[in-house]
């Protein structure tokens, strides 16, 4: 039995669960999940002219896109039968509702001040967001949850790994690894690190496999949960010590990047974890206490790193976020229902491009009061979902459901730190607990077997009757 | 539900699909255009614009460009100036004049700071309550100076690309007036005056065409998505609401609802034997 998450027998089939299937899709979506923790996927773009983007995450999406349509026209007929929770996709749909509309109702503006081009690139961003969310939520099963939460553990756990060797060399080993893997097709952009011999009072620039020390900080912080509840379901003391070190390493990933989010992400995702089962995770503690000393030790030792964070550059930073709010007051009194339209901030715009260090902010700004409620609900939706099989006693159903749903709220945490949708890892990485939430609250029942006729031959004195054989 | 499935469910429904696509062709065309009824008319949201440019250099009489040991600096000084000079009110109506376009729809803008810190860059609130104001404004223009370099470039646009050339080529001309009226006034020495020179003629083309007809796709698509996804639920509601058998609330044996909304045979539950 495991520590605090009894066993408890269910109707869930563990039959041709990943890994053990031949079933494409889930194995598309393992390798989806290693793209976005070990390939800096937004640094490639492949050598193929597309109107839109071709950066190499698009592409992939797509695939997967034709995968899960072919599968669905011409496949075998899965043996189980899944009923996902009332309303998952609220939250998806009335976002991409809202964001159209915010388009829809600002046409004259958008095209007289050029802002379509942009516009149209934030769209194509968006619909490769809504397609992978739904493909994942229809192709994931609740048998496969506790696998896949395992995957995202040690996928995080070697980002981690990469990134404090990248803070402590300035060598980014996902860019180069990349740039040697993809040079023939396609083009990868330097990596951003500047982690050696920065001057005094700048911050680092820590990014691993992403584009911004904020966005690898959120994606850990997002993938946190997991490596702590894993180690508070290990059977054993030596795999909860090993989930316990792997979370140190997270934890010590996070806060090199020095940045304020790489501080907050993490400690609401484990807020969130002692909040809803705290006997089970206080467990931990002490082996929690010990490893964090050796992962310190390790690493260097990331006080410096915090008290970093209270520098001149991240002074600047807190500056700049509070001047962000009476600016877009204007605009939001000229368009408070749907703002100026989704994706129409543009970068090239020196006379009005401001970054929002929010989201959400970014969110009211461009599609108003009701992009801004459709946003919270693409956020909160999983978590309503989630919220019946949270502390679940099920171990392939709670442990996972924990993880992803204190994922997800750490992903609504990092969105109110910067503008998490223009770096597209977290994002990603949100979509997919997001899915892991509606699985685990899913109902899953077998399908029967369909009927076969005898194999034996009767005799000829017999008659197959509806009343049975005479 | 499967996708075969949900296609299967959409054929059997295809009447009303067909109207889905007729709203969702009625939502994209009023995305994209004003309707009038009296007189019927439908004119497009979509503004179709032309661009073009124009550059200037501000120069010496006998140009200081081709001079190795001339000092520039001053004559980037005035280049600043004078790029916020054209964005003035009296330099805007002496622009809109001579381009022939309606002075009360030109705005102009500029020049951005593209060097500096982010914080001293953004628009203030009051900065962006009067870009606002002039966001409507079919006819545009921009000016950019390059730090340290006595250039001006004039962005222009304008419905079409005729108008779009005549409001860039106006530039120069109506900066080299203003200028040689107050070398005149002042009565600058001849040596000291500073040239503006055209650099080329101004160019344009039409840059945004298609993009109402993109918009109108999306919103049509969106819509037409949306009814579809109703139409899934609206026929599952259907369906039960035809299998309810008012009197049999299910108990008799026969076609019932399984937990998953499928109907197929339930066989009838089994009487207890009786004891012999």
């Amino acid at each position: 039995m495991e520590a605090g998450f009894a066993a408890r027998s269910d109707a869930v089939s563990t039959a041709d669960a990943w890994p053990h299937t031949r079933r494409p899709m889930p194995w598309l979506l393992a390798g989806f999940l290693v793209m976005i923790f070990l390939v800096p996927f937004e640094a490639i773009h492949l050598d193929v002219s597309l109107p839109v983007s071709s950066d190499l995450d698009r592409f992939v999406v797509a695939g997967l896109v034709a995968a899960f349509a072919l599968g669905g026209l011409i496949g075998n007929r899965e043996r189980i039968v899944r009923s996902r929770p009332r309303g998952w996709a609220t939250g998806l749909i009335a976002f991409a509702f809202v964001t159209v509309a915010s388009i829809a109702v600002n046409v004259d503006r958008i095209t007289n001040l050029g802002e379509w081009e942009v516009a149209q690139k934030r769209l194509a961003v968006l619909a490769a967001l809504i397609a992978f969310a739904v493909v994942v939520t229809l192709t994931l099963r609740v048998a496969e949850l506790r696998k896949f939460a395992v995957l995202i553990a040690v996928l995080a756990t070697i980002t981690g790994s990469a990134t404090i060797i990248e803070q402590r060399t300035g060598t980014n080993l996902f860019y180069d690894v990349a740039t040697e893997v993809f040079d023939p097709i396609a083009t990868v952009d330097p990596a951003p690190t500047s982690a050696v011999g920065v001057e005094l009072g700048d911050r680092p620039m820590v990014v691993g496999p992403t584009r911004h020390a904020l966005s690898v900080a959120s994606m850990l912080g997002m993938a946190l949960p997991f490596a702590v509840v894993l180690a508070a379901v290990a059977p054993s003391l030596r795999g909860r010590l090993l989930w316990v070190l792997a979370a140190c390493v997270i934890v010590t990933a996070t806060l090199i990047t020095q940045r304020k989010s790489g501080a907050v992400v993490p400690a609401f995702a484990l807020l969130a974890l002692f909040v809803l089962r705290p006997r089970q995770l206080l467990r931990l503690a002490p082996v929690g206490i010990v490893a964090l000393a050796i992962g310190l030790v390790l690493s260097g030792g990331a006080f410096n790193s915090v008290s970093g964070l209270l520098n001149s550059a991240d002074a600047d930073s807190t500056a700049g976020r509070t001047s962000d709010y009476p600016a877009v007051v204007p605009d939001l009194l000229s368009n408070p229902l749907l703002g100026r339209g989704y994706g129409t901030l543009d970068s090239s715009r020196g006379d009005i491009y401001r970054i929002f260090d929010n989201q959400y902010l970014g969110q009211l700004y461009q599609t108003g009061a009701l992009g801004l409620m459709a946003f919270l609900a693409l956020i909160i939706t999983p978590l309503v979902v989630v919220r019946s099989v949270l502390r679940s006693d099920h171990p392939l159903r709670g442990p996972p459901a924990l993880a992803a749903g204190a994922g997800c709220l750490a992903f609504g945490v990092s969105t109110a730190l910067y503008d998490v949708l223009s770096f597209l890892g977290a994002p990603y990485l949100f979509l997919f607990l997001a899915a892991m939430c509606t699985c685990a609250a899913s109902v899953e029942v077998l399908r029967p077997a369909p009927a076969r006729a005898p194999s034996v031959r009767l005799p000829r004195h017999y008659q197959l009757t509806p009343e049975g054989l005479r | 539900m499967n996708l075969a499935r949900t296609l299967a469910v959409l054929w059997r429904r295809r009447v009303l699909v067909a109207v889905g696509v007729l709203v969702a062709a009625v939502a994209a065309t009023l995305s994209v255009s004003q309707v009038s009824l009296a007189p019927p008319s439908l004119e497009s949201r979509a503004n179709v614009f032309a661009a073009a440019s124009s550059e200037m250099l501000v120069d010496t009489p006998d140009s200081a460009v081709a001079d190795v040991n001339a000092e520039l600096t001053p004559l980037s000084t005035r280049a600043e100036v004078f790029t916020r000079f054209l964005t003035s009110t009296d330099a805007v109506d002496r622009i809109a004049a001579v381009a022939g376009v309606p002075a009360d729809a030109l705005e102009a803008r500029g020049p951005f700071q593209i060097n500096l810190p982010e914080a001293e860059r953004v628009p203030t609130a009051e900065e962006r309550s009067s870009q606002i104001i002039g966001e409507d404004a079919v006819y545009r223009l921009r000016f950019e100076s390059p730090p340290e370099l006595p250039l001006i470039t004039a962005f222009s646009q304008a419905p079409t690309e005729d108008e779009a050339v005549a409001l860039a080529a106006a530039v120069p001309r109506v900066l080299q007036g203003y200028v040689r009226a107050a070398q005149r006034r002042e009565q600058t020495p001849p040596a000291r005056r500073v040239t503006i020179r055209e650099l080329g003629q101004a160019e344009g083309a039409v840059v945004n065409e298609g993009a109402g007809v993109q918009i109108a796709v999306l919103v049509f698509l969106t819509v037409l998505v949306g009814w579809c996804m109703l139409l899934i639920p609206a026929h599952t509601i259907a369906r039960g609401w035809r299998e309810i058998d008012p009197e049999d609330e299910g108990f008799a044996p026969g076609p019932h609802r399984n937990g998953h909304g499928s109907a197929q045979h339930v066989p009838p539950p089994r009487q207890p034997e009786k004891a012999s």
